[in-house]
């Protein structure tokens, strides 16, 4: 969906806006929620002595440049165009990288395998963090500082995060049409109450001096780096928009962001540092010491506090919302890129395809999100583990950027270097800065981004040596065939499918077929599903066919890797092939994992791999087969 | 489902405008705590018939105006206290349940409606079905269907028809006739065809109904998927009752036929008979008193008439299954002797060897029909040789054997069964005379005597019939 290239008419500009709505909703969620905690968190890196009014205009000015170098110019401009076919995100840029460098450079796949893993980590911490700090909004009202004690807030985020968790089996179709209204909703309320605390102190306004925040960085050393760790946290939730880019499109996610999500987080920040600047004048006047204080939910009067928290709990939940389904559809693409082994997958809507659910991967999250509401207890505890996970991928993103610059745009390398060098450099200054922080609980995330890269990489691996071990002890097709038309057993109506991962050698599902039931199919269909580099394949190219007896046919089915399986469809495409007398059956092998006496892989990567191969969904659904035509049939592989 | 009708919301305002009205010119009777819980009134007429939105929106506007007008401060927002806080969440939970339930229980009604809706629907077809006769009622209720639920084809042949469709939907096709399930468009089975396929069952596995996506990429629903599965199983099962109707009525009109025909040959033989014997009786008396050759020629016509006739009543019996043989102890040397007269006429160019024991011992048979069996074959010998005819009887293992061999054209190989069978004149031989009855009918008695007659080749190139008829004493073996 290319909506750039033409001009919009008036049918266009209205399905334009709602597409923009949409997109308000889904993607800018996590970054939305940002100016709840972010800009309290930064000032709080350097409120050990005191917050002066050089502090403040300078992380404010380090939390707007943040905004425009990072997000608008690195996302919104530059990395919005590095598609994958309209497809964006860490896994789609892998594919697309993959593909440039014809597959030969594993370094590209590592860079994805470790953007998908640290995306993991940012999953749970988004949910847990965003609910957190709006529930915590619930002190600053009037009357509920004594009711509001930490056990009650813990307990109130507990109770919104299982139920949203809970609903997710159910699909969010039905409600998702509110996303967009809501978050315009909340976006206006931040401009709103950014505007009128900046009449409070007009000269916020020079914040937008970058001078400031030199000086800042400057002048503070190592605490420095602290505060832009923190000021980090305004940009988090960058990565969802492109991310999303295939569900709305290049131009509603640049026009949101330029007309109406950038100004208005901008003015609220600003909004926040005049409310700060003004109490530290007061404090100054007052001869007491300035404190820092939860300044977002300080702006609304008392009387709209109530309202504003009730608000901000909707578009946290929105975006851990956005979060979470980001989490299903990155599963569902490493899955089909190999990096996971199958998962149960579920379509929560008939009518919408793409609506999905992933049971395991949401009670893990789930799982991750309370462990963590547990630990750290507090929104300001949690921040410090916020940002490693998300600059890491920002990091693994510029990479394959770069190769993607370099090799699939065929730019010079020294031009390439020369464009993303910088880029590279802040997010290198940013991870620097967080990495500092991981003893505080950087490490959370960095915990769970090392066992989804340990899984990956024993996954990947362990399929490579399967693949290879039942080549090695592979019968080839051909010759099997030439026998079988020398010595033909009974044949019987009907077409049989044996689905297999490489079709230049005979399934054993076939071999065992022939072996038990002294039989063979009018036409056998040896078959292989294989996941493109590119998103999405029309279904008419799909499937490759080539005969090679009167009874034996060898066939592979190109998908993209976001596209939905369909076996039965598109192999009835083929004029001929299913459309036969006596049905179709399909034969699956399901191997077995055994250790060999002289083993391939180390001892717990084989236990490891057995492990996911055993749990690993059955793929008779994942092809889209009715499981009562299915034939198993088992065969062991040993490793 | 969230936009529900503008009348629902309108109702949950106007009661809430109502409600606080109430309560503010009464405050000081009321209080405060009660007025909280008349504040959940409105929410019932917003949510009564069920829509979603407009109970969620009265409870929101419920709970702000209690708290607007009246918790201390009022007419402000803020809330003060966490007791005040608690009022408002509360009321806002039961509206939200209250409002949950009213749209549960609409929502089962509507299931239960949907459900009443679609049985009737399904009564209407068999209805409509019942009332055409045969392939009609398979006309009508495609139309009907098709009024209702837009294109409709009916595949009678699933691998020749189907093509047309496009290959993803012949494969449909083939999958749903061959395996008995819906599949195609909105089904689990190949979702991306255009139609969707629903098997006819019963008797059929290749014919599928088809019906196509509706218009405007619509997806077909559920419920319509599964009423449809039950409409094609209603029309295939109102095309095996066609067919079955077609197949009596096929049968009914072949044993029509047939009971016309043997009516014919019945009343052929009886009203012939008596015409016949006068004839017969009154052409022997004239030969006796002359000799001219002509006369006699007519005397032999005479008997070969009579011997068809006898024939045909013969098949008369054995067809109309009235065929009850009276056995008793027949001497076979007496039959034979009977049956030569018999056929002398024909007989009577023919040179006729004849070598039957007088010490024959007697068999179990019916003497008629005995009688009329050798006739048959000796007649069919006497015609069929060409220069002589051979009577040899023997017995052996309880059983007595009586050959007679002609030396004429013989049989062809592998003819000697079908040679019984009415009708039948084997080719190459050019048969004078027989009327294709005479052998199915001697076999047809022999049968009904538990005789067995059988032909093979005889020694001199000719035909050779055996018939064989157990002894009357069966253990008196020689």
């Amino acid at each position: 969906m290319d909506t750039t290239t033409h001009e919009p008419a008036a049918g266009n500009r209205k399905r334009l806006a709602l597409l923009t709505l949409g997109a308000i909703g889904v993607v800018y969620g996590d970054i939305g929620t940002s100016p709840l905690y972010a800009f309290r968190e930064a000032l709080a890196q350097c409120a050990d002595d005191g917050i002066t009014r050089g502090e403040i205009l300078g992380v404010l000015s380090l939390a707007l440049w943040a905004l425009i170098i990072v997000v608008t110019v690195k996302y919104v401009l530059f990395l919005s165009r590095a598609d994958n076919n309209g497809e964006g995100g860490v896994l789609s840029l892998m594919a697309l990288a993959r593909r440039a460098t014809q597959g030969k450079w594993p370094i590209v796949v590592v860079l994805g395998a470790m953007g998908a893993a640290l995306f993991f980590g940012d999953a749970i911490i988004t949910p847990a963090l965003s609910v957190l700090s709006a529930v915590e909004g619930l002190r600053t009202v009037p009357g509920f500082q004594q009711v509001m004690t930490s056990p009650v807030v813990l307990m109130l985020t507990a109770a919104i995060l299982i139920g949203l968790f809970a609903i997710q089996s159910r699909g969010t179709a039905s409600v998702a049409s509110l996303f967009g209204p809501v978050c315009a909703v909340w976006f206006v309320t931040l401009a709103g109450l950014g505007v009128w605390h900046i009449m409070d102190a007009p000269k916020v306004l020079l914040a937008f001096n970058p001078l400031y925040a030199v000086d800042f960085l400057a002048g503070h050393g190592v605490a420095g780096l602290f505060v832009l760790g923190a000021v980090f946290l305004t940009v988090t939730g960058a990565e969802a928009l492109i991310a999303d880019m295939g569900h709305f499109g290049r131009l509603p996610i640049q026009i949101g962001w330029l007309s109406f999500v950038w100004p208005a987080l901008s003015l609220n920040y600003l909004g926040q540092g005049a409310l700060a600047l003004s109490g530290q004048r007061a404090a100054e006047a007052a001869g007491q010491p300035f404190a820092n204080a939860d300044w977002f939910f300080l702006m609304a009067p008392d009387s709209l506090r109530a309202p504003l928290v009730i608000l901000a709990t909707l578009a946290t939940i929105i975006a851990s919302q956005a979060v979470i389904t980001g989490a299903y559809s990155l599963t569902q693409q490493a899955i089909a890129l190999g990096l996971l082994p199958r998962l149960t997958i579920r379509q929560t809507s008939a009518a919408q395809i793409g609506q999905i659910y992933i049971p395991l991967v949401n009670w893990l999250l789930l799982l991750g999100v309370l462990i963590l509401v547990g630990t750290f207890r507090s929104s300001s505890a949690m921040a410090a583990a916020y940002g490693i996970a998300v600059t890491g991928t920002m990091v693994v993103t510029t990479c394959l950027a770069f190769i993607i610059v370099w090799r699939a745009w065929g730019w010079t390398i020294e031009l390439a270097v020369l464009f993303i060098a910088p880029f590279l450099i802040i997010d290198l200054i940013f991870f620097g800065a967080n990495i500092l922080r991981v003893a505080e609980g950087g490490w959370v995330p960095l915990m769970v981004a090392s066992a989804m890269a340990l899984i990956i990489f024993t996954w990947m691996r362990g399929r490579r040596t399967a693949l290879r071990r039942s080549g090695e002890n592979g019968v080839a097709m051909e010759e099997v065939a030439k026998a079988l038309s020398r010595h033909p057993p009974v044949l019987v109506d009907g077409v049989a499918v044996f689905l297999t991962s490489d079709t230049a050698y005979a399934p054993s599902a076939l071999l065992h077929n022939l072996k038990h039931n002294k039989a063979l199919h009018r036409t056998n269909l040896i078959l292989a599903v294989r996941t493109a580099e590119a998103p999405h394949i029309v279904p008419g190219k799909r499937l490759e066919v080539q005969r090679i007896d009167e009874h034996f046919v060898r066939a592979t089915l190109h998908y993209g890797y976001m596209d939905v399986i369909d076996v039965p469809s598109d192999l009835g495409r083929e004029e001929g092939l299913l459309a036969q007398r006596g049905g179709t059956s399909f034969f699956v092998g399901r191997n077995a994992i055994r250790r060999a006496s002289r083993p391939v892989l180390p001892g717990w990567m084989t236990m490891l791999y057995a492990f996911l191969h055993r749990n690993s969904a059955d793929p008779v659904v994942w092809f889209n087969i009715p499981a009562n035509r299915v034939v198993e049939l088992g065969s062991q592989v040993e490793l | 489902m969230i936009y529900g009708e503008w009348r629902d919301y309108l109702a949950g305002i106007v009661a809430v405008a109502i409600i606080t009205a109430i309560t503010i010119v009464w405050h000081p009777a009321i209080g405060t705590a009660s007025s909280a819980l008349l504040f959940l009134l409105p929410v019932l007429p917003a949510s009564v018939r069920g829509v979603r939105g407009a109970g969620l929106c009265t409870a929101a506007i419920s709970a702000l105006s209690y708290n607007f007008f009246l918790l201390p401060p009022r007419y402000t927002l803020r809330i003060h206290g966490f007791d005040n806080f608690v009022s408002v969440i509360v009321l806002f939970a039961v509206a939200l349940v209250t409002t949950r339930l009213a749209y549960a229980l609409k929502a089962r009604e509507r299931e239960a409606q949907a459900h009443a809706d679609s049985s009737a629907e399904e009564a209407q077809f068999a209805a409509i079905l019942a009332k055409g006769e045969g392939d009609e009622g398979v006309r009508v209720g495609l139309d009907w269907i098709s009024a209702r639920y837009g294109a409709v084809e009916l595949i009678r042949d699933v691998e020749s028809d189907a093509m047309r469709l496009g290959s993803l939907s012949a494969s449909a096709a083939v999958w749903a006739a061959h395996h008995g399930e819906p599949t195609g468009h909105a089904a689990t089975v190949m979702a991306a065809a255009d139609w969707s396929f629903f098997p006819l069952g019963g008797d059929s596995d290749q014919a599928v109904l088809a019906v196509a996506r509706p218009p405007g990429g619509a997806s077909r629903a559920p419920a319509q998927i599964a009423q449809l599965c039950t409409f094609a199983r209603l029309l295939g099962q109102a095309r095996d009752r066609a067919a079955l109707h077609r197949e009596r009525t096929e049968r009914q009109r072949l044993e029509d036929r047939e009971e016309l025909r043997r009516t014919f040959l019945a009343s052929l033989a009886h009203d012939f008979r008596t015409p016949l014997t006068v004839i017969r009786g009154g052409l022997a008396e004239l030969a006796a008193n002359d000799a001219r050759p002509e006369l006699r020629a007519l005397v032999r016509q005479a008997h070969r008439l009579d011997r068809m006739m006898d024939d045909l009543i013969g098949a008369a019996r054995i067809e109309s299954g009235a065929l009850s043989p009276r056995m008793e102890a027949t001497d076979m040397v007496d039959a034979v002797a009977d049956a030569v007269d018999a056929v002398a006429p024909t007989l009577a160019q023919r040179r006729l060897d004849r070598s039957v024991p007088a010490d024959l011992p007697l068999v179990r048979a019916d003497p008629v029909l005995l009688r009329h069996i050798l006739i048959n074959l000796l007649d069919n010998a006497a015609r069929h040789a060409a220069s002589h005819v051979s009577i040899t009887a023997s017995k052996r293992s309880g059983r007595v054997f009586l050959l007679i061999a002609d030396d004429g054209d013989g049989i062809p190989p592998g003819e000697e069964t079908a040679m019984f069978e009415r009708f039948v004149r084997l080719a190459g031989s050019d048969r004078t005379g027989g009327s294709g009855l005479g052998l199915s009918i001697a076999r047809g008695f022999a049968d009904a005597m538990g005789a067995r007659l059988s032909a093979e080749p005889s020694g001199e190139g000719g035909a050779r019939f055996v018939l064989d008829l157990p002894m009357l004493d069966g253990n008196d073996a020689a």
